[in-house]
């Protein structure tokens, strides 16, 4: 307890060496912390996101051939498919089918402006109905033939309410024109961080007949799981089983991988419309949250390494200052080390006191960092973006989320701990074996 | 009694004014001679097209393209002279396929006969060979009058889904089977377009609508006119039709 004791109190003595020593560490670890939140928060909220506007976490996208050899978006062979799924009922938390037109171009008078149009069964999306944020007009009548809610966006742009007709303007899945005649059920707030697509929804069985698909038939049947974290597994018994009686669309190395393409088609990529080969029956793509995700995680991924290497090269710095300053501190001390060990104090203890003096300054500046990181973080969580901001992809109600890993920040300080007592056991173990007479003789 | 012949006879010429002189089978024929006329076969074709589009939102746009056909071998190639933000911009058909060049990206994507020309309510498809025989088939004809002219008026069903529009209805010129107008309709039968030639040169044999106006009825005030200007009928190189000659002219 003595060693502690003393150890606090070396710590205190020379505050202003302390503080920027603690300072630096504090920088350090300021930086990793946040840097760590934040990824962590994005690639939560960006999980949430997209499981709220794709419906699900994973996606079966089914593609089919027509006598002409033009290449359609379209499940019609439903039996193989949902034969299918039901060998993972058993982690399957709601799953649901839907078709989609990815540039409907919905018109009011002279004005017209572009959204992505989802057919839902309102029976089935009970999830989606609950996460949509009502903003005028009720979903009271949303089961009824051409009721479509759009978002606010478009809504402003058209200068539209609920109960007015508007026409949309789309493709089949020919590729051929058509239009819709809908009435405004209800004017819905952007789902959060995707104020880049602008998504209406519709009942199924209408856009279907617009877009030439049987009653049906569907583009997309989307699964939501139990356990996320089992997401992979589960696609990859999903594609198994789904291989045994239908074709599976395989991804390559080339751009024109048909599962990559499957990618795009979601987010409204272009379709050429015809396969070299043709073949029968529907090919299924299965696509996982993660895959979609893959981009944004490599790029969290390059800036978890870059904040660690950072963290790495301050730390190193520091402790560089920290093998000097505990040099001077041995100089200093030359005298006082003397009398303690003149005193009965063994040779250990002195090393021990250098050690703990050291360490206590680490974990102070890593606590301080910490403080600061929380601080930091919750101030900047507050603010309020607005819902057209560049990283509404990002936003959870229009808000930054950061996400502090206390198992991580743990982690951190052990390191530091460590990197601490590397750097000073020199200088401690020098401290620990002076000459009890020469310390005690000593001028400085 | 008198009062009554004069009634019926009335109703005959009526009626018989709006009887179709021609079946349905040589009303398809028209179809495939339109199809004769419009397409630029054993010649290549090149002209200017100078575009306005007006749109209420947006306001008026002016756009020049530089057109190179050759109907023989189904290849057009399109390449926009103006606005200088547009330049280099092309459309590519070889065949089946379609591509759409960025000299930004340098790069080719893929793009459908159905979709919008460069933004305006004209599509890829009006601009490549005419394929109305090989597409459409007559549900319905009959003659009519369309300001001065003489016309068949005739209501086309598609063979196909290849084409853009479901149904089709078309007034034809009956001394030199002409379309002046055509009236694009939806799967679910509501106009979409109207598109309107009133003017024609003859080049090397073939008729080319040197002014079109297709107007989208969708939009109230949107509309694109386009007058053809240039033309000639000489041979041009092979290299033209190649997404190399694209490349090149914008680099």
């Amino acid at each position: 307890m003595n060693i502690l004791k003393i150890s606090l109190r070396n710590v205190t003595r020379q505050k202003k060496r302390s503080f920027l020593l603690g300072g630096a560490i504090a920088f350090g670890m300021f930086i990793i912390i946040t840097v760590g939140s934040f990824t962590t928060g994005i690639t939560e909220t960006l999980k949430a996101n997209f499981t709220s506007i794709m419906g699900g976490h994973i996606y079966i996208l089914g593609t089919e051939t027509l006598d002409s050899g033009r290449v359609v978006q379209r499940i019609g062979d439903t039996g193989n498919l949902e034969e299918a799924v039901k060998t993972i009922d058993d982690m399957v938390a709601e799953y649901h089918v839907r078709s989609q037109v990815n540039q409907a171009e919905i018109i009011f008078g002279s004005k017209s402006a572009n959204m992505q149009l989802s057919g839902v069964k309102w029976d089935e999306e009970l999830q989606l109905k609950d996460t949509l944020i009502i903003t005028d007009g009720s979903l009271d009548n949303v089961d009824s033939k051409g009721a479509l809610l759009i978002p606010e966006k478009i809504a402003e742009k058209l200068d539209v309410l609920p109960g007015e007709s508007v026409l949309v303007r789309m493709d089949t899945v020919t590729g051929q024109k058509n239009v819709g005649e809908f009435t405004v059920a209800a004017i819905v707030q952007e789902q959060s961080g995707f104020s880049f697509i602008s998504a209406g929804y519709t009942g199924m069985a209408y856009l279907n007949e617009l877009i030439g698909l049987g009653p049906d038939e569907y583009q997309y049947l989307n699964i939501n799981l139990k356990d996320i974290s089992r997401m992979d597994d589960v696609a990859a018994r999903l594609t198994n089983e789904l291989a045994k009686t239908s074709l599976i669309a395989v991804a390559d190395d080339s751009a024109d991988g048909e599962r990559k393409r499957g990618h795009s088609m979601m987010f409204g990529g272009m379709f050429s419309g015809s396969s070299a080969e043709p073949w029968d029956g529907t090919k299924f793509a299965v696509t996982t949250l993660n895959d979609l995700m893959e981009p944004v995680l490599q790029l969290v991924n390059i800036l978890n390494i870059v904040s660690l290497v950072l963290f790495i090269i301050l730390m190193i710095i520091t402790m560089v200052g920290l093998i000097n300053t505990f040099r001077m501190v041995l100089i200093e001390r030359t005298r006082e080390i003397g009398t303690m060990r003149a005193v009965g104090m063994h040779r250990g203890s002195i090393r021990s006191i250098f050690l703990m003096e050291a360490l206590f300054l680490s974990l102070f500046g890593a606590l301080g960092g910490i403080m600061l990181s929380l601080l930091v973080t919750g101030i900047t969580g507050l603010i309020k973006f607005t819902s057209d901001s560049p990283l509404g992809l990002f936003l959870n109600n229009g808000r930054l989320q950061f996400i502090t890993n206390p198992v991580s920040a743990i982690a951190v300080v052990l390191l530091l701990s460590i990197m601490t007592l590397l750097a000073v056991y020199l200088p401690a173990k020098k401290a620990a074996k002076l000459n009890v007479v020469d310390a005690l003789r000593a001028q400085y | 009694m008198k009062k009554y012949i004069i009634i019926l006879m009335i109703l005959l010429i009526v009626g018989l004014s709006s009887v179709s002189a021609i079946s349905l089978d040589e009303a398809d024929k028209i179809l495939g001679t339109i199809d004769t006329s419009r397409n630029f076969t054993g010649t290549d074709f090149s002209a200017v097209m100078t575009m306005i589009s007006e749109d209420p939102e947006t306001g008026i746009e002016k756009k020049k393209v530089q057109q190179f056909r050759r109907d023989d071998e189904e290849m057009f190639l399109m390449l926009f002279i103006e606005p200088a933000v547009e330049k280099g911009q092309g459309y590519l058909n070889i065949g089946e396929n379609l591509w759409f060049y960025d000299p930004q990206s340098r790069k080719f994507n893929h793009t459908s006969m159905k979709e919008s020309f460069g933004g305006t309510d004209a599509k890829n498809s009006d601009f490549g060979a005419s394929s109305l025989g090989d597409d459409y088939k007559v549900n319905t004809v009959k003659e009519g009058k369309l300001g001065k002219y003489n016309v068949y008026i005739m209501d086309l069903e598609e063979k196909n889904s290849e084409v853009t529009y479901p149904a089709v209805k078309i007034w034809v010129t009956r001394s030199s089977n002409l379309i002046l107008k055509s009236e694009d309709y939806s799967a679910t039968g509501r106009l979409m377009r109207t598109s309107l030639f009133p003017s024609y040169a003859k080049v090397a044999d073939k008729y080319l609508a040197t002014k079109m106006i297709f107007v989208d009825e969708l939009i109230d005030g949107k509309k694109t006119q386009i007058s053809i200007t240039d033309i000639s009928s000489k041979d041009l190189p092979d290299s033209i039709f190649t997404k190399s000659y694209v490349e090149r002219v914008n680099h």
